[in-house]
């Protein structure tokens, strides 16, 4: 499918009006713990074209190009206070060691991050290959995106597109049957996800059915299982609240009963302009109070689970200074550690197409909690579109 | 539901004779009727200048359908917005922002409405037709005034509940064609925050266009420029055109 695509692309650049965009990025980021201060940065560069050759027929695709400067070799481990340190087997199986470095490089790359055919149809419509698949209406965490990760730093950024077969059949207005194949070496490994969306007034609202290998790293080595999705999710709005919810239920294996993940969140923008979210996040599958481990920042840092502990509290605010400058900070505490990150942030439209923003995070707890080892960081990025 | 004035297709009115006998009810009445083209599709120029004199520019494909009960529109201009789109069903009740770089639609909430859109002197209730005027406001014809030489009837809309995002808003409209040209926006203290000027009106395909709107800020000394480049009427749509399907494309 990747080299149909690739013809395809080259036979409708040559043939159509290509559209060329993108933008270059610039970023350096600044962090603290008690033993070391980190930092490093990157340059970006996204290139994207877009090209209808029919009026039912889109293709498009990006390159990224990332380099990256600074302390570009990192330790995980630095990041993790020693108390969660693991004590493993020797390499000369003599005895037995704490894992206290474990290489994080960041490399240089370059790549094709989205690279898809749509074809629009009056019953149909069909997407193939490297594309941007959503799910969920939550800001901050979406429980049912079996896809992507966020960062919860940075929860709007893009994300790297999914190979993937998208099919979405309108059955009435407002009403959408979407399924989703991520096709893998095998059909029993192969991603399926199957979501009914339909709305109602002020309200839109989805069901959905995924099932996917769940892989769960951990040391030795990592394990695979049937990882079954049933989700619902819901956004609307009440008395001009706007309101949404999104609920995972997960079957991790046959044997155990199904785990729940879910937001719940609000969001309000006064006449003065000052917008306002909150989101509350609950994950069974997060270590519960006092029982933080090892392996849960490792399958957290490796995104096989979005969250380290099991509930927490996002709330963001944002007001614009002028037409130009915009003033936000968002908090997330970790209910269960108590522990706190608070971020402030300003962002700066110098030009029609250049942005600028600096972003301040201090972390709040004790060393052993999650938002507690660190302690305070920064983040400057310029962003130019063309 | 009451139809609701659109701005986002402002505004085309059928050729009609003045009418010595009109009253303030009626001369609503027959602006918002003759307000709304059936469908209409356009390419728009929106040119925002802020106090400090920095200008930004947006360029929309912009459809609008049902009499302006729907209403599209991709972002064409600046490369920062491009591809991102915006959809607006039920008189603006319901309104969906699409980011194409995310490929993910949020809902706005209902108080997100009266909010600067794209930091323009245009709310999202000014473009999505978000004014319910003839539920939510008394129309009163408080008689006759010249504008720049052009004798207009002043037509006073009063707020009949303080929830209201104008306290009231004063309509000039040419006595011969019955065509707005001038509208005042007052706050809830009666301050004048805002003026729109309806400029450029030619007729297009037999319905009278403003090809030019001037949205003026009078607080915060800014000024919003929204341009037709294109303009159809000649134009159909189905009701499943205006859906998340076609935001996205």
């Amino acid at each position: 499918m990747k080299y149909l695509l690739i013809i395809l692309i080259v036979t409708s650049t040559l043939s159509a009006e290509v559209d060329w965009f993108g933008y270059y990025e610039g970023e350096g980021d600044w962090g603290k713990t008690p033993d070391i201060s980190l930092y490093y940065g990157y340059n970006k560069l996204r290139l994207d074209l877009d090209s209808k050759p029919s009026e039912n027929i889109r293709i498009s695709a990006d390159v990224i190009y990332e380099q990256f400067n600074g302390q570009t070799e990192l330790n995980f481990m630095d990041f993790i206070h020693s108390s969660y340190w693991p004590v493993i087997p020797n390499a000369d199986g003599t005895g037995f060691d704490t894992l206290s470095y474990l290489p994080y490089v960041l490399s240089d790359t370059l790549f094709l991050d989205n690279m898809f055919l749509e074809f629009h149809h009056k019953l149909f419509d069909l997407t193939l290959g490297k594309q941007q698949i959503s799910p969920g209406v939550g800001y901050a965490w979406n429980p049912t995106d079996i896809f992507n990760l966020k960062d919860i730093m940075d929860p709007t950024y893009e994300n790297i597109g999914i190979s993937a077969i998208t099919l979405a059949i309108p059955l009435a207005t407002r009403l959408t049957l979407t399924g989703i194949l991520q096709p893998k070496e095998s059909w029993d490994k192969t991603v399926q996800y199957y979501q009914l969306k339909g709305g109602i007034g002020r309200f839109d609202l989805s069901i959905l059915y995924s099932r996917s290998l769940l892989t769960q790293t951990g040391l030795p080595g990592s394990t695979n299982q049937v990882h079954d999705l049933y989700g619902f999710d819901l956004e609307g709005e009440l008395l001009g609240i706007g309101i949404r919810t999104e609920i995972a239920a997960h079957r991790l294996d046959y044997n155990k009963n199904l785990q729940y993940e879910y937001i719940l969140g609000a969001d309000y923008t006064f006449k003065n302009s000052l917008y306002i979210l909150t989101e509350y996040y609950h994950n069974d599958l997060g270590a519960k109070a006092g029982q933080t481990g090892f392996g849960d920042y490792l399958v957290y840092y490796s995104g096989e689970r979005k969250s380290i502990n099991q509930n927490y509290l996002f709330n963001l605010a944002m007001y614009p200074l002028t037409d130009l400058l915009d003033l936000s900070a968002f908090g997330i505490i970790n209910l269960d550690d108590k522990s706190i990150v608070i971020a402030p942030q300003l962002m700066y439209r110098i030009f029609q197409n250049v942005e600028i923003s600096l972003l301040g995070s201090w972390f709040v707890g004790d060393q052993t909690d999650e938002f507690g080892y660190q302690q305070f960081g920064a983040r400057l990025r310029l962003r130019a579109y063309f | 539901m009451q139809r609701r004035i659109s701005f986002l297709f402002l505004i085309p009115i059928i050729l009609s004779a003045g009418d010595a006998d009109i009253t303030g009810p009626a001369l609503l009445e027959k602006i918002i009727t003759d307000m709304n083209p059936e469908n209409a599709r356009g390419i728009m120029i929106q040119t925002i200048t802020t106090s400090s004199g920095e200008q930004r520019t947006f360029k929309y494909e912009a459809y609008m359908g049902n009499r302006g009960e729907c209403s599209l529109m991709h972002y064409l201009e600046p490369a920062r917005v491009k591809g991102n789109a915006m959809l607006m069903t039920d008189y603006s009740d319901n309104i969906w922002m699409y980011n194409r770089r995310t490929d993910r639609v949020r809902k706005l909430a209902s108080s997100a409405r009266n909010q600067k859109f794209e930091g323009s002197d245009f709310t999202y209730e000014d473009l999505g037709s978000g004014d319910s005027w003839k539920k939510d406001y008394t129309a009163v014809l408080k008689g006759t005034e010249k504008i720049e030489g052009t004798k207009c009837y002043q037509l006073e809309l009063q707020a009949k509940s303080g929830d209201l995002s104008y306290r009231k808003m004063v309509c000039f409209v040419k006595m011969t064609d019955l065509f707005p040209i001038q509208i005042d926006y007052y706050d809830k203290n009666e301050v004048l925050t805002k003026t729109l000027y309806l400029q450029d009106i030619r007729d297009i395909e037999g319905i009278l266009t403003p090809l030019k709107m001037v949205m003026q800020n009078r607080l915060d000394n800014t000024t919003t420029v929204m341009e037709y480049l294109q303009i159809t009427y000649k134009v159909s749509f189905d009701r499943d055109f205006f859906t998340e399907r076609n935001l996205k494309r």
